[in-house]
């Protein structure tokens, strides 16, 4: 129908051009953008006519109401403009009576306006058909489709309201539905002159959009635009105005405007009857509107009225062409972001691709945006009710400018912890987290890092830390304990063990446990995320409860065991790598434990709140446990326990007991004089942490007096912490784990542990662990002399506490992170290879060539020529022997000659030694034989002779 | 071996290059082709040495040449021994002319200053080392100048080159056209390679290809081709055809065929039973001398040299063809 509308339209502009005499409009395709804006009154009649060429099929107006409109369009121009507006509007109201019925045919294509003028239909249609009627008693050929509505009451009204706008319509009293078109020809009659400017802005518009587009937009438009309000506000409002009646010169001059507003004056007619309608459809369509124009209020419902008329039309006409469709729905997905909640619009958003223009918008508020959206909710509402008003388009546009700059935003906002905590709500990829982060802020960028590594660490801790648990506490205390038992005192026993751990674990064992472990704890930290908090609290509870409840002097193992046990599962918790079900048990503690905000999706993110807010989330500060760590401030807590490998404890209670828990453990190395495993693990953390090696090398340096004074507080500590207990135990099975472990630092380690043990005061112990430690790992060196400061720091607890927090952290650090198993083999491998590789390689090749050939020499040549020439020879003539290759002047290569001498053929000859390759060259210079080694100089094997 | 050998080159040399402008600037080289690579050196052609790209120099001349060489990796070894003598491992330490009295900044010994009494020399040294001793190499002189230099180094030489090395002089023929023969044993296929073009001289008068050895080539070819290898001319077994390698007397007339091995252990006589390399002799069968070089190069051509004996033979039959004609 289109096809044939559109040709028959086409033969009517011409046939109009013919008459009117118009020479602007040389075709349709230029008349649809162009031609309207340019000029009205004579482009009326040719742009009626295309649009009734469009709208025609459906309402197939006769061509003789075409001829008549144009009649009366030369009419119009004689005697005025507002004239040519009703003699359009003939046209117009057999298109709209189409349009109605692709309504009902297609609600779900004209979106949401479609939708609700479909709802709103048969009120309105029987607006329409009044009108319609109306125009039918003049007009005979319109009516058809609109009789078929049903026709309503407003009838009267409507003409009234017709009058008043339409004193235009008065002139053209003969046909109602001429005054009906009146309204918009009046619109356009005040427009049409501004309307040429503001033509061209919409022409730049209409150009890029495509000429169907072009007046479906224009229509659209024009509803908003060209209801009553336009009058007081055309005055304030010229140019958007404007705007509109270019538009709809264009496309809507002739047949759809007109239809509109009959249906608005109907509506308008009927506005106290369907005030109702008219807020809902205004509320649904144009929440710009009622947000943006307050000022509306008395007015709204004639113009909600009208616009929601024109609307309805407007959608009627975008159902004519599937292109207006797709721009109403814009619209209305703005509006649900606007009201819809952040995080939905976030989600749908990217679901939402359809519209381009909508498109660009939420992709970068998919992301970044929940700041975004509540900040760009509220320009983007501002922006929308204006833009909305003027053109969808124009929304569009001025959305993504705003969102850019929402984008710049967002950083900013993110930075500050409660953006931080409306993220960790949300579910993010670490990734997009580190995307946000990204470039300008270095805080973030470490905190990424950090957290990556305390991941890392938790996750292999978990892993490393059940085997030294296992053989410290199984094997010496209770080997028939319990797998709880075992876990709880496993964490302990990573705490204290991980210097030993490291030095012992670092190989097989090891690793073998943390694979399948890290899939447990991998698993159970994916079921088990609530727990942060928990596990926090549970580590404070622990270590409150194990200072306090540890006899000071004595109770080695007895008390220690438990205490530990709760510390190794706070610390893998923090990890998110408990397997077991310990968190369970320790959650009432964990309730217990109060400040914390547990995140619950987003471990990650929490982590790197905590690492970058961590501070003020220490706020609370507790019963201090140990005098050295309570002096602290709450940031070299938490640079301590981070050090360690843990993750950041909120509570101030927990760093500490933390700390005193590592500390213990480092007690117990040093007392136990093992101090190597302090260093081993401090070497394997090294490696782990980059940048942990630079504090620790200058504490080393400086701590090395308060070494001397730690020992003598171990030694109390453990008195009266449990310590012994606990040094007692990691030590046994620190050593064992040592010979399991990595052979080369086991062999070097042992004999390093005894002389330092044995040696030591306390106070050499910093010295040896030092000294261990550099064979370790260079960078790592430092470390141990850290672990040694930590002990020392209780007595100068302030001087001793900064260096000494460090260095534990450090030493603590080392424990998770030598329980990392990838990272110590690893290096252990790489370290170990390059010396094999050194000791393989020795070929003389020069050597061999100028001194003469001694005695031996001679006798072995005689040897290895009598085997030459003794070899058989081959019945290949491509594969000759030896020999014949020698007589064949061919290139001999060393190496295999070498290799086949040595492969019997000499000790045929009588020769059980072997010949080196050099020997042969010898051997083959003396004969004259050409010979070559295997590779050039360059370092190739040869490919030719 | 994975590196497939290829056939015995028709020639390649180690040639001295002199400046004809400054006799004192000298050029040691290796090619298979002497006068492509000397028009290289002048500038003619691309690829000229930038130690030879000196205008002022040019035109260079190669005064002297040694020929022979049984592959190019035997003749870069040559080229390098005899332009790094100093450093050369071929060289007995004890029997070392050039000592290089300098270092360079890498810390290795500096090559000493050339001039053609050091090359010639330490080309007699090299011709006697036992590296090179037994390779099938001659030597050519193309400069009466040249030539009496390595005359005069002979006599200075400790020890005497083997007596089966022989030196071929090609001068200018504007004085006397007769090319001066010098050498002890040169004779049989020698002769064919000595009876040179008058025209042309020095390297011009180089065989480049295979043509001396043509019916050599083509005898050998058509004892494997028609399987009449007969018995072993050394150890009397049969030869079977398509097995193993099997020399072929280079005297034309002589079919004398036989095992590698066998050839070269009577070649090498019970003199020289610690040798691996003959250098010459004479066929058990004919009695007529065979040089060694020559026997591998014919065998080598006829194994792995397919393509360049069809490329000869082509030639030769044409050519035949038209003299039939």
């Amino acid at each position: 129908m289109a096809a044939v509308a559109s040709s028959a339209g086409m033969a009517h502009n011409d046939s109009l051009i013919i008459i009117s005499s118009s020479p602007e409009f040389p075709s349709i395709c230029d008349l649809l953008p162009k031609g309207p804006t340019r000029s009205a009154q004579r482009s009326g009649t040719c742009s009626n006519a295309a649009l009734i060429s469009e709208i025609a099929p459906k309402a197939v107006t006769p061509a003789a109401s075409v001829w008549k409109s144009s009649h009366r369009v030369d009419k119009a121009r004689n005697g005025g403009l507002r004239t040519l507006s009703p003699i359009a509007a003939e046209p117009v109201e057999p298109p709209v009576i189409p349009t109605v019925d692709l309504l009902h045919e297609f609600p779900t294509e004209s979106g949401s306006r479609g939708l609700r003028a479909e709802n709103e239909k048969p009120r309105p249609k029987p607006t329409r058909t009044r009108k319609t009627a109306q125009a039918t008693s003049r007009n005979a050929t319109d009516d058809p489709a609109m009789d078929a509505l049903p026709v309503d009451v407003p009838l009267p009204r409507k003409p009234g309201r017709k009058a008043r706008s339409g004193k235009d319509g008065a002139v053209t009293q003969t046909t109602l539905p001429k005054g009906k078109v009146t309204k918009p020809a009046s619109k356009e009659a005040t427009v049409k002159k501004k309307a040429e400017l503001v033509s061209k802005h919409f022409t730049i518009r209409d150009s890029t959009p495509g000429p169907a587009s072009n007046p479906i937009s224009a229509r659209i438009e024009d509803a908003p635009m060209g209801l009553e309000p336009a009058m007081v506000r055309r005055l304030d409002w010229t140019p958007p105005r404007e705007t509109a009646p270019a538009h709809q010169n264009v496309a809507s001059s002739t047949a759809q405007e007109h239809p509109p507003s009959a249906a608005a004056e109907a509506a308008q007619g009927r506005g106290t009857v369907f005030g109702d309608l008219h807020n809902a459809y205004g509320r649904r369509e144009y929440i710009s509107l009622h947000t943006s124009n307050a000022s509306i209020s008395a007015n709204p419902d004639i113009l909600g009225k009208r616009k929601l008329v024109e609307m309805i039309a407007t959608a009627r006409a975008n159902e004519q062409t599937p292109e207006v469709s797709p721009m109403k729905p814009k619209a209305p997905k703005k509006k649900p972001r606007t009201i819809t909640e952040l995080a939905t619009a976030a989600y749908r958003q990217p679901n939402e691709t359809d519209l381009p223009t909508v498109t660009e918008g939420p992709k970068q508020d998919s992301l970044r945006g929940y700041l975004e959206t509540a900040d760009g909710q509220t320009t983007a509402g501002a922006k929308n009710s204006r833009t909305r008003a003027t053109a969808p388009k124009r929304l569009t546009k001025p959305k993504p400018p705003k969102k850019k700059k929402e984008v710049a935003r967002k950083p900013i906002l993110l930075s500050p912890t409660s953006a931080m905590r409306e993220v960790a709500k949300q579910d993010f990829v670490f990734g997009t987290a580190s995307q946000l982060a990204t470039e300008d802020d270095p805080v973030l960028l470490r905190a990424l890092h950090e957290a990556m590594q305390i991941s890392n660490q938790a996750d292999s801790d978990p892993f490393a830390s059940p085997t030294p648990l296992n053989s410290d506490l199984a094997i010496r205390k209770r080997p028939g304990a319990g797998l709880w038992a075992a876990g709880a005192r496993y964490v302990d026993g990573d705490l204290l063990d991980m210097a030993a751990l490291d030095l012992t674990n670092s190989s097989p064992l090891l690793q073998d446990y943390v694979l399948p472990s890290n899939g447990r704890s991998r698993e159970a930290a994916a079921v088990h995320r609530s727990p942060s908090q928990r596990v926090c609290i549970d580590i404070q509870s622990d270590d409150t409860f194990d200072l306090t409840e540890l006899p000071p002097m004595a109770d080695p193992k007895s008390p220690s065991p438990p205490a530990r046990p709760h510390l190794g599962q706070g610390l893998p918790q923090f990890d998110d790598s408990d397997p077991f079900g310990d968190s369970d048990d320790w959650l009432p503690i964990s309730t217990m434990a109060p400040g914390f905000e547990p995140p619950p999706s987003n471990q990650e993110q929490h982590q790197l709140l905590q690492s970058q807010a961590s501070s003020p989330f220490q706020a609370p500060p507790n019963a201090p446990p140990r005098p050295s760590f309570e002096l602290y401030t709450d940031a070299r807590l938490v640079k301590e326990v981070t050090s360690y490998g843990f993750k950041a404890v909120k509570k101030r209670t927990a760093m500490i007991a933390l700390l005193d828990q590592c500390w213990m453990g480092q007690n117990k190395i040093a007392l136990g004089a093992k101090t190597t495993h302090a260093s081993m693990s401090t070497a394997t953390k090294q490696a782990t942490s980059p940048a942990r090696p630079r504090g620790r090398p200058r504490k080393n340096s400086t701590t090395s007096a308060s070494d001397a004074t730690e020992v003598p507080r171990a030694g109390k500590r453990g008195a009266g912490k449990s310590v012994p207990a606990a040094e007692t135990g990691t030590e046994a099975p620190q050593a064992v784990k040592r010979l399991r472990g990595r052979p080369r630092k086991d062999a070097i380690a042992p004999p390093k542990k005894a002389p330092t043990a044995k040696m030591p005061a306390p106070p050499n112990r910093a010295l040896s662990p030092a000294k261990t430690k550099a064979p370790a790992s260079p960078k790592r060196g430092q470390s141990p002399p850290k672990s040694a400061a930590l002990l020392p720091a209780t007595p100068k607890r302030r001087k001793a506490a900064a260096k000494p927090v460090v260095e534990i952290a450090d030493s603590d650090s080392d424990d998770p992170f030598t329980s990392s198993p990838v990272s110590s083999p690893d290096r252990q491998d790489m370290f170990s290879s390059p010396e094999q590789m050194d000791l393989s390689v020795t070929e003389d090749h020069e050597t061999s060539l100028i001194a003469s050939p001694t005695n031996q020499q001679m006798a072995l040549f005689g040897y290895i020529t009598q085997a030459v020439i003794g070899a058989p020879p081959s019945k290949d003539p491509l594969d000759p022997s030896w020999h014949e290759k020698m007589l064949m002047y061919d290139p001999i290569i060393l190496e295999d000659l070498a290799a086949w001498l040595n492969s019997g053929q000499l000790d045929r000859a009588g020769y059980d030694k072997e010949v080196s390759p050099g020997d042969v060259k010898k051997w083959c210079e003396s004969k004259s034989v050409c010979c070559l080694w295997r590779v050039n100089l360059n370092g190739k094997e040869r490919k030719r002779f | 071996m994975a590196v497939q050998c290829k056939p015995i080159p028709a020639l390649y040399t180690v040639y001295i290059l002199r400046s004809t402008v400054r006799h004192a600037s000298l050029y040691i080289g290796s090619t298979p082709h002497p006068p492509r690579r000397l028009s290289q050196h002048n500038g003619l052609v691309r690829g000229g040495a930038a130690r030879t790209s000196r205008n002022s120099l040019r035109p260079w001349e190669m005064v002297g040449l040694v020929s022979g060489f049984p592959s190019m990796m035997a003749a870069l070894k040559f080229e390098w021994a005899l332009t790094n003598p100093h450093i050369s491992v071929h060289i007995p330490s004890e029997s070392r002319l050039a000592v290089s009295t300098r270092t360079k900044t890498n810390g290795r010994p500096r090559r000493p200053s050339k001039s053609l009494s050091s090359i010639m020399s330490n080309l007699h040294l090299l011709l006697r080392v036992p590296s090179f001793s037994r390779w099938p190499l001659k030597l050519h002189f193309f400069n009466a100048d040249v030539f009496a230099a390595w005359q005069k180094g002979c006599q200075t030489a400790t020890e005497q080159l083997r007596s089966s090395l022989v030196v071929f002089t090609d001068f200018e023929p504007e004085a006397p056209p007769n090319p001066g023969r010098r050498g002890p044993a040169s004779e049989g296929n020698d002769a064919q390679d000595e009876g040179a073009e008058p025209q042309p001289w020095g390297i011009n008068a180089l065989p480049l290809g295979y043509e001396p050895i043509t019916r050599y080539i083509t005898k050998g070819q058509e004892i494997s081709e028609f399987e009449r290898q007969g018995n072993c001319v050394v150890c009397r077994e049969e030869l079977p055809p398509g097995e193993g390698l099997h020399a072929v007397c280079a005297n034309t007339g002589c079919n004398g065929v036989g095992h590698l091995s066998c050839w070269s252990r009577h070649l090498l006589g019970a003199g020289e039973a610690d040798n691996i390399l003959p250098l010459q002799g004479r066929c058990p069968k004919c009695k007529e001398e065979v040089h060694w070089g020559v026997m591998m190069t014919e065998l080598t051509l006829r194994v792995r040299g397919k393509k360049e004996v069809e490329k000869l033979l082509k030639r030769k039959r044409r050519r035949a063809a038209k003299h039939a004609a």
